[in-house]
């Protein structure tokens, strides 16, 4: 168990729970557990980066802090809710920096793996590439289902790119500790992933069930990332 | 193989080293100078002055080490230990550790003074421990002149004794043997017909084979390791780091890979790689 985690896993079933009594009227208050969840899934992201070996630690404490950005953005989105004061451009911004730093900690791992001789020469181009055009791919198709904004589309095809380059390196991880300090880490992006489909699919006005389905899609990424930083624990036989 | 090592197994180490201390010493090349002066330059540049003759080394306590040289050619190695002695090249490594705890003279031989000098501790055994007293020398040296013998004939007396050799039937260093002995045995050792090999090259060759299987050890101990971390992808990473680090050095290449597991791993698994290259059972 994780330092404090009794705390963490009580608070992030609260959260759960506040979401559920939201759920059946008040928007703010789903609103805000969804955006406490992100904290949560960061202070998890974290601790397994505080555990994992050393080359994949800078980006998972990057993806990490960009998770907390993500929350941050979430809460002002919140405050919105509650008061009603515009407060879109500032939350834009912090979205995106958010998501950069997803792209550009999340593209790290692979190009420092290789650099330090775990992959063999060549292999994350190909990881990238492959990527890159999946992400291009996916967006595109969603973009045809509806018609999406820039911003929207760059978090789509953010979440699509991430998922398709982590998903691609477990493969060749498997079965070590580096893959199981990851793991949590592909599942919650699958996670955000089709969360973003859903809410594609669905259109953004309020309670909608794409907006619950995504709620729920989130908070399972966050609580993935909690119950994989526990068990991201090195066995004690060292 | 034992059966061509001479007297090694017949004649105790005191009087083996006893002997060695008789051997000419008419034309030196270095005398009663500290081992450690000559030590480790001295064994290469013997083998190229292509230099023939030995060199004796006398240690605390009465031990001789001892080293033959044919043609600049390692040709036998012997150390005197406490409690018996060493030949080839593990008396070859251990001289060389040793050399600054003794003194050294190195005396110039012909060559063909060495077979003689070989058979030693590595001729073909004709006679051993036949009783001196009822040998009848002059019948025995007369057939030795004739068969044109290449060899040694060494007399035991109790802890003390003496070698002759002889080069095709003639006796080497001015030495003649009594017309008879009153007790004592008499060992003859035949030089072998074939030199034997270099010693030099023999330790080099065991060098190569051992660093090899150290490096084979710690790149198996690096393979654990990238197996615990990289699962199913560790042979690849075995790969990759075999290219980036080609070292043949077993100490250099195990540091390396220890730098390289704590600064991209973790210190863990410097521990794990350590205990696979020294497990404890």
């Amino acid at each position: 168990m994780i330092a404090g985690s009794m705390a963490i896993y009580t608070l992030l079933g609260l959260l759960w729970l506040v979401w559920l009594g939201g759920l059946l009227g008040d928007s703010f208050v789903r609103s805000l557990a969804v955006s406490l969840s992100n904290f949560v899934g960061a202070y998890a992201v974290w601790q397994t980066a505080a555990r994992s070996p050393a080359i994949v630690r800078r980006a998972l404490r990057g993806l990490a802090a960009g998770l907390f950005l993500l929350g941050l953005g979430d809460l002002l989105l919140t405050y919105q809710i509650a008061t009603g004061l515009d407060t879109v451009t500032p939350r834009e911004g912090i979205y995106l920096i958010g998501v950069a730093l997803f792209l550009l900690m999340g593209t790290l791992l692979p190009f420092s793996m290789e650099r330090q001789g775990l992959y063999y020469l060549g292999f994350t181009q190909r990881l990238v590439l492959v990527a890159l055009l999946g992400g291009a791919l996916l967006s595109a198709l969603t973009t045809l289902i509806r018609p999406l904004s820039v911003i929207e589309l760059t978090y789509a095809g953010t979440a699509f790119y991430l998922t398709l380059l982590f998903a691609q390196q477990i493969p060749v991880l498997a079965g070590g500790r580096i893959e199981r300090h990851l793991r949590g880490m592909v599942w919650a992006l699958v996670l955000g992933s089709l969360g973003r489909v859903v809410s594609v699919l669905g259109g953004v006005p309020p309670m909608l069930w794409s907006i619950v389905i995504y709620d729920v899609l989130w908070l399972s990424a966050m609580s993935v990332l909690l119950l994989a930083a526990d068990r991201s624990q090195a066995p004690r036989n060292l | 193989m034992s059966d061509k090592r001479g007297l090694l197994e017949h004649i105790s180490p005191g009087l083996m080293g006893y002997l060695l201390g008789f051997l000419p010493q008419d034309d030196p090349l270095a005398e009663s100078v500290p081992g450690g002066l000559l030590n480790p330059e001295l064994v290469e540049r013997l083998k190229n002055d292509t230099f023939c003759g030995y060199a004796l080394a006398r240690f605390a306590g009465e031990e001789r080490g001892w080293m033959v040289f044919y043609r600049g050619r390692l040709l036998e190695a012997w150390r005197q230990t406490t409690y018996g002695h060493l030949s080839g090249t593990a008396a070859y490594r251990a001289l060389q550790r040793e050399f600054g705890m003794g003194t050294l003279s190195i005396y110039r031989l012909q060559p063909d003074d060495l077979p003689p000098v070989v058979a030693l501790t590595q001729g073909l055994r004709r006679m051993i421990g036949a009783t001196a007293g009822s040998l009848e020398v002059v019948d025995l040296v007369d057939s030795l002149v004739q068969e044109q013998f290449t060899g040694a004939l060494v007399f035991e007396d109790g802890l003390g004794g003496q070698a002759w050799f002889l080069a095709r039937g003639r006796f080497l260093f001015g030495e003649k043997m009594p017309s008879k002995f009153s007790e004592g045995r008499l060992h003859l050792v035949q030089a072998p017909s074939k030199a034997p090999p270099d010693l030099l090259e023999l330790a080099r060759l065991e060098d190569l084979e051992h660093r090899h299987a150290r490096l084979a050890v710690v790149w198996n101990a690096a393979q654990e390791v990238l197996t615990e971390y990289m699962g199913r992808g560790a042979p690849l990473a075995l790969e990759r780091l075999r290219n980036i680090y080609p070292s043949d050095e077993p100490a250099a290449l195990e540091n390396a890979l220890r730098r390289w597991m704590t600064e991209s791993l973790e210190p863990n698994a410097a521990v794990l790689f350590d205990r696979m290259l020294r497990p404890t059972r």
